[in-house]
């Protein structure tokens, strides 16, 4: 359903972010992007979704291309009204508007009664309808974490960008939210690009993954092979092998070479 | 105190005019950010536009005044489009240096063709005075406050209801996250440019009635930035009610405070800024601005 080939992505004509980029989102997959800090992994997603422009970035290189239609020229919006929505980092909703504006906020534009659009959001998350009058600035951060989730929601994507939605909340609450995540998934058969840095819970969740380094993908393949590639493990999942006697070479792993930078 | 109220009302229909002005000021910060330091100079420009269109042109002067509206909005888009929109993404003071560019370029413009003579509406208000409360009123304050009213609740109720309204406070908050929801901002920003031309028109037609169409208009709205400022830069109610406080209290300055002595000869002018500093002094956001939220 969509495709990147190889893009490259500069930011103020100057700096090169993503160094040829290959990601493909099947249609009602769930698909993570995993990397630590600084690796390009939202930078991704905004060239997906068109919000590098307002950040003076641009994809100088390759194509995007979402069920045929090239797309890595398009403005955000026109984007959205295609079908994918990006679900950006760290919360950021509309502090001063109560809930149900901030749902009404992403309702408008395409057709279909904002009232049903609102009752589908409010049956996956049940605790925002409680919330729908409140000032959204005061809720809590798994409450505001499902608002962001749910006003992406209310334009029914086809395909949701989520970048990193387990970001400073409590292991149940991820666990929670990561669930309705898949419900969304089963249900609407909506695809997901999920964006984490918790790389446990970003493979618990999803069927194929890429890993990310350096604006490059390292590494791809179905999650089972991934969990069990050994750099995977040591790097991003903290596992070493057991019952092997360490030397101080092995925990200076910062002196171990990963075996796909070679 | 009749005679206190027959001060203090026509001082509040001023000031109702000042709120439209302080309204259309907040539209335009409230949606792009930036202090248009020109909104004054739209309160003439749509003054003239209206003398323009019902005396030289014979426009029936209601429909000259709904003429004046549209064509506003249809400047302000133009403004936007032509003047601001490249300017997105730079920094804001340059923004504000285009504002007062634009601020020269009107009042020159109305200096050339109108020079600095007054011209008077054709009276399309009946002249007697009209009785409230045991108080005669002229209709044209009378007039101020419907008119005003209507603009404000009309602005109010497209802000709290309809979609493009709540997008558009949501490009207030948080712009990108507005785009990456559908919401085509460079769009609304030509909407508020829009918008708030046509109120500031609305605001200037209503001073040329109640005082003349003059030049000199342009710096009487620039009593908006008081008002705005006391009734806090992000709130609608607050510029009308921060307008009203001001309107009043100068009537009031003028008439009471400036006979004590000659050195208060000018305090009518003076007075609405010695508010302003008193209300920021205790309520640094102004009365009704929006704080940051912090979550305990």
């Amino acid at each position: 359903m969509l495709v990147l080939n190889s893009i490259e992505v500069m930011y103020g004509g100057v700096l090169l972010i993503l160094k040829g980029i290959s990601i493909q989102v099947p249609e009602g997959g769930i698909i993570a992007l995993l990397g630590s800090n600084g690796a390009g992994k939202s930078t991704t997603l905004k060239a997906i979704s068109g919000l590098l422009k307002s950040e003076e970035g641009a994809v100088t290189d390759g194509s995007i291309i979402f069920d045929g239609i090239r797309i890595d020229n398009k403005d955000a919006y026109q984007i959205v009204k295609l079908g994918i929505v990006q679900v950006m980092e760290g919360r950021r909703i509309f502090e001063h508007l109560t809930t149900e504006e901030n749902l009404r906020a992403g309702g408008q534009s395409d057709g279909g009664s904002i009232n049903r659009k609102l009752d589908m959001v409010y049956s996956y998350f049940p605790q925002l309808k409680k919330l729908r009058n409140q000032v959204s600035g005061y809720l809590s951060g798994g409450e505001q974490q499902m608002l962001v989730i749910g006003r992406a929601l209310m334009k029914h994507p086809r395909l949701l960008l989520l970048d990193e939605p387990s970001l400073g909340l409590a292991p149940r609450l991820v666990e929670e939210i990561l669930g309705i995540v898949k419900r969304i998934n089963e249900d609407e058969k909506t695809a997901i690009l999920l964006v984490e840095q918790n790389a446990t819970l970003g493979l618990e969740a999803s069927s194929y993954g890429y890993v990310m380094e350096n604006g490059k993908v390292v590494l791809d393949g179905p999650v089972d092979k991934l969990k069990a590639n050994e750099d995977v493990k040591e790097f991003y999942l903290g596992l070493t092998e057991v019952g092997k006697k360490k030397s101080y070479r092995d925990v200076k792993h910062y002196t171990r070479r990963k075996r796909w930078l070679a | 105190m009749m005679e206190f109220l027959s001060v203090l009302i026509p001082g509040l229909a001023v000031g109702a005019i000042y709120g439209l002005v302080a309204l259309g000021f907040v539209l335009i910060f409230k949606c792009s950010g930036v202090l248009n330091i020109a909104q004054g100079q739209l309160v003439l420009v749509g003054s003239f536009i209206c003398y323009t269109l019902s005396i030289q042109l014979g426009i029936p002067f209601y429909l000259a005044l709904v003429l004046t509206l549209g064509m506003s909005y249809l400047f302000g888009v133009l403004i936007e489009v032509v003047l601001l929109r490249p300017m997105v993404g730079q920094p804001v003071l340059s923004v504000v240096m285009i504002t007062i560019a634009i601020f020269f370029i009107l009042s020159s413009l109305v200096m050339i063709f109108y020079g600095a003579t007054y011209y008077n509406y054709p009276t399309y208000l009946p002249t007697e005075k009209v009785q409230v409360a045991g108080i005669a009123i002229a209709t044209k304050y009378l007039w101020c406050f419907i008119l005003a009213a209507v603009l404000f609740v009309g602005v109010f109720l497209f802000f709290r209801f309809t979609n493009q309204g709540i997008a558009m406070r949501s490009i207030a908050d948080d712009e990108m996250a507005a785009e990456s929801l559908g919401v085509n901002v460079r769009r609304l920003h030509g909407v508020a440019w829009g918008l708030s031309f046509a109120v500031s028109a609305g605001a200037g037609v209503l001073l040329g009635t109640v005082m003349t169409v003059y030049y000199g208009l342009g710096f009487i709205g620039l009593k908006a930035i008081p008002a705005v400022i006391v009734g806090g830069l992000e709130s609608l109610g607050g510029a009308m009610v921060g307008g009203l406080i001001i309107g009043g209290l100068e009537a009031v300055a003028g008439v009471y405070l400036a006979p004590l002595s000659q050195f208060l000869g000018g305090i009518k002018d003076v007075f609405p800024y010695v508010i302003l500093m008193l209300v920021l002094l205790v309520k640094p956001y102004g009365l009704f601005g929006e704080r940051r939220i912090e979550r305990i």
